[in-house]
């Protein structure tokens, strides 16, 4: 059917039933929410100590069995080695048609698709991209792909969306007793929030760790009085890749033009005075955007309450220049912003998606931030905006919290006009991932589009100097510049669905047609 | 073997590879953005190929988010390796430069932003950063075996692209091929020739240059020529490069007396011209304060500009070049009252002579913003 936002809508996905997206704050379920079975002390070790010998150990212990849905966090990024010996685990005691619930894929689970065609993994839950959303888009995987937000995840699992079976949860560091810290060891990777709701919510937790610590392993991110079995693998990642180096500053003339623009704006608006906060993750433009902001802030000042990152050691040298009084940490992107977390630990706060984003709970952070800076694949005339597909439509990022994060009270996507010849500004987004009342300001290297329902930013910037434009200036001057594109041939066989941040569905991804024979 | 041109790989963006296929007049298309822009690439091919390839040609193109002007270059290089096609002119008209009306002696060049020649994603967006000029370098920043197909490039770029406000510079090869350079970049519209290794009058006499040139004095024998090489016809300002002087010396860069002579000499000769000396470019594109203090260096050394290796530079260069508020301030009553009285006068009890308000001239000529306020420079 076709949900609020006009969009053609499925109103099942793989055995489940869908609402329809009702428009903002238009979805009010009722009733209770879900709840992990009951356990009793009498069947734990009375002397704390849940270790058992092998992950397979483990999973037997467990009961898994074909059809069952498993759950890893993606804190280890693409140094994950955990999801491929969970699987290859798996498909060593012959089970199949496991549903695997990550928070996130990257690059490294390529590395799974094997084992998808063995028919090991039947269907991946949640948002897809790199060679995983290319595999979806070619219509290879069985099942829907629904698409969530990091917000979106854990309020599935909340509301009982997505039951999980086994959660198996990587501890760069742990205690016999399943008590999970996220900054010390080999593994070391920050923050764990995105494992909270899985350790919270699914029937039988296994906690993975290749750094053992004597109990008490505190302060412990995730306590083991969640936690059923702790077994230890050799490793549990590449450190390399964990703590990555996707966070180098860029040198991109255009993305760094476009993020000291976005800091521009931020300050000509007065968002940016004593106090304020701000959101900005680790891609180029954010990374840009907040050395920009800081260096705003240093000429004139300014001190931020908070910035809620995607931590990086560009906001830990923020923090101990006094320009932010905490940081809170979502995801802990680089080795220095690991180190500060145990060596300011009063200065960090660890959040997880029940904090920051959850949707059907009381409150988040997420709405508390003065200013967000976000990216976006495509945006139309009416600020609606793509980051899910490309406009060839390959599936090609998860939503992350994108979607939770557009309820600033400033959302900025910060983009360039085009991307390799291809206009961002378009007739029609591709894939609706965020509906336009949320979109603020469009930043690019042309000049920035504030939305008209935002009257209160326009009438605060009039008389500044910034570049301002519309969405249909930017789109011509694209369109000038690339040439009209045509529009995607798409096929009618749908291959995914994205859900806005209450479970409803927002959008249909379908497959494209060029990859039906690609050539 | 068939002719090619181009650049293909993963890395790849806003170019392409053809290969052009003489009998076989088939046009085969493989594009990262082919989902919405095939048929126009293949509409775009044909007619490049119909422009600059003899009948019957066909071309097998890799495309990676190429520009019509682009994709053009690209056949127009690859059909000029065809015997026959080499010495054909473009007759396609020049984009208007709006620095065409301007004195080209007397046009401001605080910061020439250098873009490789052969890299076309660079291109495009040149006009965004505020440089006073932009160098489409073919000379360093090309390999030899693309000097050919970067020609074409530049040239399709100058037809085509807008470059904004920038004055749009070439700089040449030297020898017999920056004399087809120079006839192409003049053809296709470029405002300025930048003439590297320049080392006498009479050579860029025999340049026979239709458009205004910038000698670059950057060996021994060319700073012993400088003053003669600047009053040389058509010379609108006179440049330095400091690497391959250097190196024809023997000096280190980390000595900084060793430019000292070539500076006060380069700045005497383009000074005793009448023209603006201009200085080189700073390596370090991340180390962006200590460019700040090379950029003031060279303006207290008298230097009218600077080259800039990436966009960065240029905001910080704009803002060092400004005078502060109260130089300005200065200047502007040095130049009124100079011009109210026509001859010698006292502003603020001091005596004002021409040179102070030719110096007060050149502070407000620096006032002149491209930039912004809401760059941070």
């Amino acid at each position: 059917m076709k949900n609020a936002a006009g969009r053609e809508v499925p109103l099942e996905a793989n055995g489940r039933p869908l609402a329809a997206y009702a428009g903002i704050g238009g979805y009010r379920p009722s009733g209770g929410k879900a709840g992990p079975p009951i356990r009793t002390c009498a069947d734990f070790p009375s002397n704390g100590d849940k270790r058992t010998k092998s992950l397979t150990a483990a999973l037997e212990k467990a009961g898994l069995r074909n059809g069952m849905t498993v759950s890893t966090h993606h804190h280890l990024r693409n140094g994950d080695f955990v999801a491929k010996q969970l699987f290859e685990a798996a498909e060593a005691m012959g089970l199949r048609d496991l549903t695997w619930f990550p928070s996130a894929v990257f690059p490294c689970h390529a590395e799974l698709i094997p084992l998808l065609e063995k028919g090991v993994i039947r269907h991946i839950e949640g948002s897809l991209n790199g060679p995983l959303g290319r595999y979806a888009s070619e219509g290879r995987m069985n099942g829907l792909a629904v698409l969530r937000s990091h917000g979106g995840r854990y309020r599935s699992i909340q509301d009982g969306d997505v039951k999980v079976d086994v959660a198996v949860l990587a501890a760069p560091s742990c205690d016999s007793f399943g008590n999970m810290d996220g900054t010390q060891g080999p593994s070391a990777c920050g923050s764990l929030g995105f494992g909270l709701a899985d350790a919270q919510y699914a029937d039988h937790v296994i906690a993975v760790t290749d750094h053992w610590v004597p109990f008490p392993n505190f302060p412990a991110q995730i306590p083991g009085n969640l936690v059923d079995q702790v077994v230890e693998l050799e490793r549990l990642g590449d450190p390399a890749q964990i703590v990555s180096g996707t966070t180098q500053l860029t040198r991109s003339p255009d993305r760094l033009l476009i993020s000291e623009l976005a800091a521009a704006f931020v300050r000509a608006a007065g968002i940016m005075q004593n106090g304020f906060s701000f959101q900005a993750g680790a891609g180029g433009i954010s990374l840009a955007f907040t050395t920009f902001l800081g260096e705003w802030m240093r000429r004139e000042g300014v001190r931020a309450r908070f910035i809620r990152g995607g931590s990086t050691r560009y906001l830990v040298g923020m923090l101990e220049e006094g320009l932010t009084d905490f940081i809170l940490d979502g995801q802990t992107f680089d080795a220095d912003a690991v180190e500060s977390m145990r060596r300011h630990p009063s200065s960090h706060i660890p959040t997880s998606p029940f904090t920051s984003y959850n949707y059907h709970g009381k409150g988040n952070i997420a709405s508390m931030l003065d200013v967000a800076v976000l990216g976006a694949t495509e945006i139309d005339l009416e600020f609606n905006a793509n980051v899910a597909t490309h406009s060839d439509g390959l599936l090609l990022h998860g939503l992350g919290g994108w979607s939770d994060a557009l309820f600033a009270r400033c959302t900025i996507l910060a983009a360039p006009s085009f991307r390799n010849r291809m206009p961002i500004v378009r007739e029609r987004v591709t894939t609706l991932c965020g509906p336009g009342e949320l979109i603020d300001v469009v930043v690019t290297e042309r000049g920035l589009a504030i939305n008209p329902r935002r009257q209160d930013l326009i009438e605060r910037v009039k008389d500044s100097e910034l570049p301002l434009t519309t969405l249909d200036e930017l789109k011509e001057t694209a369109e000038v510049i690339c040439g009209k594109p045509n529009s995607l041939e798409l096929t009618d066989e749908r291959i995914g669905v994205v859900t806005w941040v209450d479970g409803t569905a927002l959008d249909s991804v379908y497959r494209p047609a060029h990859l039906v024979n690609p050539s | 073997m068939n002719p090619t041109a181009g650049h293909r790989g993963e890395d790849v963006r806003n170019d392409c590879f053809v290969e052009l296929t003489p009998g076989n007049p088939a046009v085969q298309v493989a594009s990262t953005v082919g989902a919405v822009y095939l048929r126009q690439i293949e509409s775009e091919v044909k007619a490049a190929l119909a422009r600059w390839a003899p009948e019957g040609t066909g071309a097998i193109v890799e495309d990676f988010g190429a520009f019509t002007w682009c994709l053009e270059a690209r056949v127009e290089a690859a059909a000029r390796k065809l015997p026959g096609v080499s010495a054909t002119t473009d007759t396609a008209e020049p984009h208007p430069s709006p620095k065409r009306s301007q004195d080209p002696k007397a046009r401001i060049r605080r910061t020439r932003l250098y873009l490789p020649g052969n890299t076309p994603k660079f291109f495009v967006n040149a006009a965004l950063y505020g440089a006073d000029s932009v160098i489409l370098d073919l000379e360093d920043a090309v390999p030899e075996s693309e000097k050919d197909e970067a020609r074409s490039l530049v040239c399709q770029s100058l037809r085509y692209v807008d470059f904004g406000a920038a004055e749009r510079m070439v700089r040449i090869n030297s020898g017999v091929m920056g004399m087809a350079d120079a006839r192409a970049a003049a053809a296709a519209g470029a405002d300025v020739l930048l003439v590297p290794k320049a080392e006498s009058a009479e050579a860029i006499e025999a340049l026979e240059s239709p458009i205004p040139t910038i000698p670059l004095i950057e060996s021994a024998r060319g700073l012993a020529h400088a003053a003669e090489i600047a009053m040389a016809p058509g010379v609108v300002a006179l440049a330095v490069g400091v690497e391959d002087y250097l190196a024809d010396i023997g000096g280190r860069r980390d000595a900084p007396e060793a430019m000292a002579f070539a500076y006060g000499q380069i700045v005497n000769a383009a000074r005793s011209a009448g023209l603006s000396p201009l200085a080189s470019v700073y390596a370090d594109i991340d180390d962006l304060p200590g460019f700040r203090v090379e950029v003031k260096r060279m303006i207290s050394l008298g230097f009218d500009g600077v080259g800039c290796l990436h966009p960065s530079q240029v905001p910080v260069a704009q803002r060092a070049f400004a005078p502060t508020p109260e130089e300005e301030e200065w200047a502007r009553q040095v130049v009124a009252a100079f011009e109210d009285k026509g001859g010698a006068v006292a502003v603020n009890g001091k005596m004002i002579d021409a040179p102070v308000a030719a110096r007060a001239r050149r502070i407000l000529e620096r006032a002149v913003s491209n930039l912004p306020a809401w760059r941070l420079g």
